[in-house]
């Protein structure tokens, strides 16, 4: 372990060791790039590893289940760059779901697509969709922009109705099995469909998580979030706040579009009052508020709670409890932990570690000259 | 031409009932400058509280009025317990806030009544018969009723905003809640009364509409309703009472008029063309057709 | 370059808003490298004739050039771009953001942001952020934030944002830095420590700084230059030494007193 110090004491001083009059720290302080940190980096993608493993052994609807987490997961890492990052509520996304799930349904269906080769329409057509959706959060703002937002999300399933040549409308629209089948590449046959929804699913959640941590952690990151906390300030810094809103809604329908895909694949069946209203807007915005606004791992942690919550409650009433939870939650959600589950854990855990970028400058220096100086600022 | 009155009265019903709950979405936006998101939910759940108030044999009128009240009792809970404590965090707090009570309430309707249909007894006569005929066109007699309450209300909401304490006590908050507290109002009370109220009317367009539509009492009624009487209140800015019963009045009879007149839209593009509108005259004028500018100060 | 060297050079700005005229042909120059002091009572046009220059109004008539090119068809996030930076009155700073984040955002005009080259990680576009990363922590060492790069700058400290708020600005290597009343809510001693500061920092890095200030002491203190408005009217413009003197300026000040 590494220390970090502020005053003139030598590199020799023991780790997590605190020099006299300093506040208390962290515990431990690890620095980006070395071995300690390669060490719990590598120990968090085994133990992901593992659990995938175990949940690939589980009986076929509990694997159904988490397959049906993942998608959600990334249809929520989604809304998170647009909701949590850039700050501009969207009441939306499920119409993003919806086109990337019909896009994808129908050139399976009509124009006999391979699946995967959907995809990247998909995500086309709903990058598109998400930059006209940021164009009217140039002009308008907060409250207005959720409500442009929210009659989108209600328009979609009606166009979808409308479109009944296309869709098959308000009946909805099957895609068979067999255009589901795995690829050939994986060796598995049809009937193990489900199999390779699950490792499919994992894998482009990873990706996507990737992409999304890149994203944030860029250049592009801080201009997004300089853009949600304070646009004048934002432009007076040079950043081109219009740019930034709607190329973040554009990845970020993209995003939840890519998620909608998915969904086609696995459930094989579209109907546009099923998973496509308003509601599923606002099952992805519990999620999102749950797991934690503009953390990395919240849409993940909130896809978990948001799947399961409605088997939960079933198992307790007929009727949409589901929603009476959902609504609780969210309350709760914004008067006891706005930050969310991993927003809270977060706060826990940088009492005890403190990840230190690597360019920190004083890292290792047991040659410091001058005064020490204090740890906080005093004012 | 007796069909384009017919169009003309259905457009000027339905205008009237989203010019109902936009006066109540303008009522908390005075009082709170938040739009209300759980409007439309919060009318639905009072409006499914008298429809079992029929079932146990109540007269609709007064369990109409007994909506009205729990409409007003609920508003006024929501204001003091859910919206006030967050109202100073940030707009998304509150936004979030609205969107629980928006799929809470509504889920609890469902919960509590069931979730299917239901038929919503009204109050104004509604046989086949009851109407009156004006240049060859049905005018229904529950139609009128709709028309004749939002005057109504309109009357009474101007009488009590120009000419009572309350009213001007709501109107000094609205404009700057600190100097009115200064001044000896009770701000507390006062916005509690603004959302109660709010909800109280709410109700009433819930009651008024449900009889009216082919749809009846589902749980997505109001859906619909509270997008076109969002976008009717923002003609007007969201703090224009004029402004909102000109945007629903508008909205009504231009949907009725596309409906009837445009085969392709058809009855459910409605919307989507609601989409437009809004999203036109937020474009346009960001702040409302009527509005008042707001000054962000850095 | 304007022909005599000046950096910004304001000539006959005039801006009214509904029948008040806010500022009345002003007109003046900033040097590189000098600090120039913008005076005047409440009212008199300071912040209008601040906001005309960070492209928040624009004036009536009149003429802004910086370094002889007409600044006023340009809009305000060019600026810095361009190499003019600002802080505000009451502090901008991104509240959900590290002091070392908020830093790194004033280098947002020092290189393309690319989503794309984001959302990959393109290496030429991170090793740019390398670069502005190695410059954002020497302005925070030299600022003395580095303690506080991690903390979130919502709740820190009103004078630690204030240096938190220059970083940021340096950040952009500003030729020219407007303070927007840099002093207030500050105490006595840290508006010297303040206004000791901005000079060091203007030794070091050679930029000129415009500063609109209500605080005398800090602004006969530092400015090399002064200029007092009253009225929308430029009513002294000369040395610290001078203006302290000025009858015009004196009236100005002591006629509103009461």
């Amino acid at each position: 372990m590494t220390t970090i110090d502020d005053t003139a004491a030598p590199s020799t001083a023991k780790p997590g060791a605190r020099p006299g009059g300093k506040p208390k720290g962290p515990r431990f302080l690890v620095v980006q790039g070395t071995l300690p940190y390669r060490g719990l980096q590598l120990g968090a993608v085994l133990l992901v590893a593992l659990l995938l493993l175990w949940a690939s052994g589980l009986p076929a609807f509990r694997m159904g289940q988490i397959t049906n987490v993942f998608i959600i997961a990334i249809a929520i890492a989604g809304l998170n760059l647009v909701t949590g990052y850039t700050g501009l509520l969207s009441i939306g996304h499920s119409a993003f779901f919806g086109l990337g799930a019909y896009t994808t349904g129908i050139l399976i269906v009509k124009y006999e697509f391979a699946p995967l080769s959907t995809i990247p329409v998909a995500i086309g057509l709903c990058f598109v969709l998400g930059l006209l959706v940021g164009l009217p959060s140039l002009r308008i703002h907060g409250l207005y922009l959720a409500l442009v937002t929210l009659a989108v999300a209600v328009s979609f399933p009606e166009i979808v109705r409308r479109a009944e040549e296309l869709t098959g409308g308000a009946a909805g629209m099957v895609v068979r099995s067999r255009f589901l089948a795995p690829p050939e590449w994986t060796g598995l046959v049809r009937a193990e469909r489900g199999i390779w929804m699950f490792w499919f699913s994992a894998a482009v959640l990873a990706v996507v998580m990737l992409l999304c941590r890149n994203l944030v952690r860029s250049r592009f990151g801080i201009a997004m979030r300089a853009t949600r906390d304070n646009e004048i300030a934002a432009a007076a810094n040079g950043i081109s706040v219009a740019r930034t809103k709607i190329v973040a809604f554009g990845i970020s329908g993209a995003i939840t579009g890519l998620a909608g895909s998915l969904f086609t694949m696995y459930m094989g069946a579209l109907s546009p009052d099923g998973s496509f209203t308003l509601l599923k807007s606002i099952e992805f915005i519990t999620g999102l508020v749950l797991g934690g606004v503009a953390t990395q791992i919240g849409p993940l942690v909130g896809a978990f709670a948001v799947v399961f919550l409605p088997y939960l409650t079933a198992s307790y009433t007929e009727g949409p409890l589901a929603g009476v939870v959902f609504g609780i939650v969210l309350i709760v959600i914004v008067f006891l932990m706005p930050e969310g589950i991993v927003g809270r854990v977060g706060i826990l855990a940088r009492k005890v570690v403190h990840i230190v970028p690597a360019d920190h400058p004083r890292l290792g220096r047991a040659d410091r000259e001058g005064p020490p100086e204090p740890a906080r600022a005093e004012q | 031409m007796e069909l384009f009155l017919e169009r003309l009265i259905t457009g000027l019903t339905n205008g009237s009932i989203y010019a109902l709950l936009a006066l109540a979405l303008v009522v908390v936006f005075r009082g709170t400058g938040t739009l209300n998101f759980a409007q439309g939910e919060l009318a639905l759940f009072t409006t499914f509280f008298a429809w079992w108030l029929t079932t146990e044999s109540i007269p609709v009128w007064i369990a109409i009025i007994a909506s009205l009240i729990a409409g007003f009792v609920l508003g006024a809970l929501i204001e003091r317990l859910l919206i006030r404590p967050v109202q100073r965090r940030n707009d998304m707090a509150v936004l979030i806030v609205a969107l629980g009570l928006f799929t809470g309430l509504n889920s609890l309707a469902g919960l509590i009544w069931g979730s299917e249909t239901k038929i919503m007894p009204s109050p104004f006569p509604n046989g086949i018969d009851d109407f009156v005929s004006v240049g060859g066109a049905r005018l229904y007699f529950d139609a009128l009723g709709v028309v004749g309450a939002l005057v109504a209300l309109m009357i009474v909401l101007t009488l009590l905003f120009r000419y009572t304490r309350v009213g001007l006590h709501m109107r000094a908050v609205a404009d700057n809640a600190e100097s009115a507290t200064l001044a000896g109002v009770r701000t507390s009370r006062i916005l509690a009364i603004g959302w109660g109220l709010s909800g109280a009317i709410g109700a009433l367009a819930g009651v008024l509409v449900t009889p009216l539509s082919p749809q009846q009492l589902g749980l997505t009624s109001m859906f619909h309703v509270f997008i076109a009487a969002s976008a009717a209140a923002l003609f007007g800015g969201l703090d224009s009472l004029t402004g909102a019963v000109v945007g629903g009045i508008t909205i009504g009879v231009l949907e009725a008029m596309l409906t009837g007149y445009v085969s392709f839209i058809g009855g459910s593009l409605q919307q989507t063309s609601a989409l437009f509108i809004i999203v036109a005259i937020l474009f346009l004028r960001p702040n409302g057709l009527f509005g008042t500018k707001r000054l962000v100060r850095v | 370059m304007a022909a005599d060297g000046a950096l910004l050079t304001l000539r006959d700005v005039t801006i009214g808003f509904g029948g008040v005229t806010a500022l009345d042909a002003v007109g003046f120059d900033v040097q590189p490298g000098q600090i120039l002091g913008l005076i005047g009572p409440n009212g008199a046009g300071k912040t209008t004739l601040f906001n005309c220059i960070t492209r928040i109004y624009q004036p009536n008539s009149g003429d802004i050039r910086w370094q002889g090119e007409d600044l006023l068809r340009v809009p305000a996030h060019h600026l810095p771009k361009l190499g003019i930076a600002r802080t505000f009155q009451n502090l901008a700073l991104f509240g959900g953001m590290s002091v070392f984040d908020n830093t790194m955002s004033g280098g947002s005009s020092q290189a393309r942001i690319g989503a794309t080259s984001g959302l990959v990680g393109w290496p030429p576009s991170r090793s740019r952020t390398k670069k502005l990363r190695a410059k954002a922590w020497e302005l925070l060492e030299r600022l003395d934030l580095v303690a506080l790069a991690d903390a979130p700058a919502a709740g820190l400290p009103f004078g630690t944002l204030k240096r938190v708020e220059l970083a940021r600005a340096l950040m952009a290597e500003p030729k020219l830095l407007l303070l927007d009343e840099p002093a207030g809510g500050l105490t006595h001693s840290e508006v010297k420590a303040l206004g000791e500061l901005i000079v060091s920092l203007r030794d070091d890095y050679g930029f000129a700084a415009l500063l609109v200030e209500h605080h005398m002491g800090l602004v006969l203190g530092i400015s090399d230059h002064v200029v007092a408005l009253d009225f929308g009217n430029k009513i002294f413009e000369g040395s610290p030494e001078q203006v302290k003197h000025d009858p015009a300026v004196i009236a100005a000040y002591l006629g509103r007193a009461a």
